[in-house]
């Protein structure tokens, strides 16, 4: 028979792949975000008191895991103004060979989102939580959440060149360009 | 029909553009893929001594800790 403390612990290092991608994602430097989930770890360990038995402990430790980082962040920002600055240009020199270029573009695009944005968009595009479980995560309204992620969406979206196909095929000259080139393609 | 209509098509609308589902497909496609990519980075010896040591030092304090770990 396992001891409570072989589950939890067998739980804990279960979470840790989702932890760290959520944390690098977030903050963009995997040193800090490897702090950030080594915190998060010990935190959890030394707090199951407060976890609720039954509720989601995936949902709790990324509840732990943002509130550290986000009150790190505060910390910081009275400490040095620049730090985005700084780590955003971390992100846009991520030189990794075997990245597609698709991919690179797509890290440098996230890397322009506020945080509140990353977030959410992390929690429910990467991690698949519901808007109510985002909304209790980030301590923000489920509303809050649904405009958020449509925001991180919209500025992605800009930020790749992904235009919709509906202000093509609205655009007159566009559609005669179409037009056109069907033309010249058939002939 | 001017006023009225324009401000019944106000309140349907969402506040915001809300993205064609093609496009938000796209986005949602490549964040996970990026997503993906970090989570199977492996795990760091770091993380898997971290949690041995808290267990061992909850195994000499008995008591003094997580009672259980029965959930869901």
């Amino acid at each position: 028979m396992t001891k409570p403390a072989d589950d939890l612990q067998t739980l804990l290092i279960a979470s840790v792949p989702n932890l760290r991608a959520f944390a690098n994602s977030l903050c963009g430097d995997p040193t800090r975000a490897d702090d950030l989930v080594q915190d998060t770890l010990v935190k959890a360990w030394t707090n199951l008191d407060s976890f609720e038995k039954g509720s989601n402990l995936k949902a709790w430790l990324f509840t732990i895991l943002r509130n550290t980082y986000f009150s790190e962040l505060r910390k910081r920002r009275r400490e040095v103004e620049d730090a985005d600055n700084a780590l955003a240009e971390r992100m846009s020199i991520l030189p990794n060979q075997h990245v597609h270029m698709d991919l690179i573009d797509f890290k440098k695009a996230f890397g322009i989102l506020s945080d509140d944005q990353k977030e959410v968009l992390l929690l429910v595009g990467a991690e698949g939580f519901s808007y109510e479980e985002a909304a209790e995560i980030t301590g923000a309204a489920v509303g809050t959440v649904k405009s958020r992620v449509n925001r991180a969406r919209v500025a992605l979206t800009k930020a790749l060149g992904l235009e919709s196909g509906e202000d093509f095929t609205s655009n007159p000259e566009f559609m005669g360009l179409v037009r056109l080139g069907q033309s010249v393609v058939r002939g | 029909m001017g006023a009225s209509s324009a401000s019944k098509l106000g309140e349907s609308m969402p506040s915001q553009t809300q993205l064609p589902a093609e496009l938000q497909g796209q986005i949602g496609k490549r964040l996970r893929e990026a997503y993906n990519e970090l989570i199977c980075e492996p795990v760091p010896d770091r993380f898997i001594n971290l949690l041995q040591q808290l267990k061992e030092r909850e195994d000499k304090t008995p008591g003094d800790g997580p009672e259980k770990g029965q959930g869901g």
